[in-house]
């Protein structure tokens, strides 16, 4: 079994907006996509395209060759913001416990536990959701999208509000994973981006992709319309390759 | 207070309140979470159509009523499906229709529609053997139903998008939702009335939601509450002669209050 991620031709509209327009894309198994892009340039509407939440106006998403509507039970899925109710009565390991819902294989709890470790919220399992600060909550949803052990990783900038030590080791935990699972990767830390994706593509409405971790002047300009070494700190040419040299 | 056990009327209507408590408490605790008091209220505020049919056909009109909230309950769940932006107003029309149409399939009703007050009001007391019966088959399948979906209805409560994701039927599980409430709407009628239900079906889940750390025990002591408000309205309109579903809901909302103010001190005290 196969589980790469195509689209075909897809295009996304809320109302009369387009939103995406012909997005082709093919992401291999176990590749790591990093996605950027300006405010509104349509990443969270691709992320929701990928775990199906979202029908495409026209176009096709398929896993492995089959429709994404079969196939949800392979994506985990990490949004940008909280969609919960915060007032619900219900503790930390019952919501990362619901991610398991649906899913195939019977992990036991000892690894739901180990989930809650490493994103470094064991000790919060019992507390309640809502007395949770924002960067907790997003280590709980990042957990909750692990324990169902997917294929394919969809995050939705994970470590915005979360502090860069726990940020650290979020990255290298995906990288860790993505020896058997293939991550996709919205964030607007091009620095963190750029140090542990494989491949990068520049999404605004349009998305601008090539096959290497480089991002080009061509590339920003065309997707951010505007100048680049805002981004790039005044190294205008490769200095997104060069950062990972310096590593 | 032993004496009145004596009686047929009166041992019915206890039994009565203590098994509507249990529906109410749970599908009552999902309708608190997930904040759908108006989708409940458009649901239990058309049966009134049913009631009317019931009586200008004459059959029982729990019967109309039972097929009128379950017809709400189909149709608003379409509805959700369709992300219509005017849900809340179209759920509006329906609470409204059904209203009317209950008052109009009344006015060509020949005679007088004596207990109709009860349907509005409630009366427990002049609850039927066979009515007690009907909530009980109710009270089974809320409880099968539940257990069977709990974790499903679970996560599509808490966290509906989330849901989707995770290709779970969300759709067919709130439709089975709608029609738990539909169904425990038919058990409250009696109990407190089309106008009441409403308070009954949440005020508990809001009291039990001050305390309550999971979803479970937010149906234990929602269920509890729900006992204690119905049970000591019932002894209180007996001995002070009043009507009983006024008693009840006055009840829960003295409850509710005396809850707020304790928990708000207690909060206040230690933070
Ligand atoms: N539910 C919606 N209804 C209408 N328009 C929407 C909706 N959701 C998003 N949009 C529009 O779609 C566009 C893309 O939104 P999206 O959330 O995908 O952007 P994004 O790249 O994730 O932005 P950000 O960096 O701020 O997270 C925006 O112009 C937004 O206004
Ligand atoms: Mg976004």
């Amino acid at each position: 079994m196969s589980f790469y991620v195509e689209l075909n031709n897809v295009s996304v509209k809320y109302g009369d907006s387009l939103i995406l327009e012909d997005i082709n894309l093919r992401v291999a198994e176990n590749e790591f996509l990093g996605i950027i892009g300006p405010n509104g340039g349509g990443k969270t509407t691709l992320l929701k395209v990928l775990s199906g939440l979202i029908k495409p106006k026209s176009g096709s998403v398929t896993i492995g060759g089959k429709k994404i509507e079969t196939q949800k039970s392979l994506v985990g899925y990490v949004p940008q913001f909280t969609s919960f109710n915060n007032d619900f009565p219900i503790n930390v390991l019952e919501v990362v416990k619901m991610g398991r819902l649906g899913k195939m294989g019977n992990e036991n709890d000892d690894q739901i536990l180990k989930c809650l470790e490493t994103m470094q919220i064991l000790n919060l399992r019992d507390e309640q959701i809502g007395n949770l600060s924002g960067g907790q909550k997003q280590r709980v949803l990042i957990a909750r999208a692990l324990v169902g052990g997917p294929k394919i990783l969809l995050l939705d900038e994970p470590t915005a509000s979360i502090d860069s030590k726990t940020g650290k080791s979020v990255y290298e935990l995906l990288n860790k994973l993505n020896e058997t699972t293939t991550i996709i990767l919205v964030s607007h830390d091009i620095g963190a981006i750029s140090r542990h994706v494989k491949k990068i593509g520049c999404l605004n409405k349009k998305l601008v992709y090539h096959d290497t971790k480089e991002i080009t002047k061509e590339m920003l300009e065309s997707t951010y319309q505007c100048p680049v070494d805002l981004i790039a700190h005044g190294i205008p040419h490769r200095v997104l390759e060069h950062h990972h040299q310096s590593i | 207070m032993i004496d009145l056990f004596q009686y047929d009327f009166f041992v019915n209507a206890f039994i009565a309140s203590i098994l509507a408590s249990i529906a109410c408490g749970i599908i009552g605790s999902y309708v608190v979470v997930k904040r759908i008091v108006f989708i409940s209220g458009g649901i239990s505020h058309s049966a009134y159509g049913g009631i009317g049919l019931g009586y200008f056909l004459g059959i029982n009109p729990l019967f109309g009523a039972l097929i009128f909230s379950l017809s709400a309950a189909g149709i608003i769940s379409f509805l959700r499906t369709r992300h219509n932006t005017n849900e809340d107003t179209i759920i509006g029309m329906l609470w409204a229709f059904g209203m009317s149409l209950g008052v109009l399939f009344i006015s060509f009703t020949p005679g007088y529609a004596g207990d109709l007050m009860s349907y509005l009001f409630g009366n427990i007391l002049t609850v039927p053997l066979q009515e007690i019966y009907i909530i009980l088959a109710i009270d089974v399948i809320i409880i099968l139903i539940v257990a069977l979906f709990f974790n499903q209805f679970l996560a599509i409560t808490f966290d509906e998008e989330y849901a989707r994701t995770l290709g779970l039927k969300v759709d067919l599980l709130y439709f089975i939702l709608f029609m738990l409430i539909a169904l425990t709407v038919i058990v409250l009628i009696k109990l407190v009335g089309i106008i009441l239900l409403i308070a009954l079906l949440t005020i508990p889940a809001a009291i039990a939601k001050h305390y309550a750390v999971s979803l479970k025990q937010l149906m234990f002591y929602s269920v509890a509450a729900s006992i204690i408000f119905t049970i000591s309205g019932l002894f209180i309109s007996y001995y002070l002669n009043l009507p009983t579903g006024s008693s009840i809901i006055l009840l829960s909302i003295l409850g509710y209050i005396l809850s707020y103010l304790y928990i708000t001190f207690k909060n206040k005290r230690y933070a």
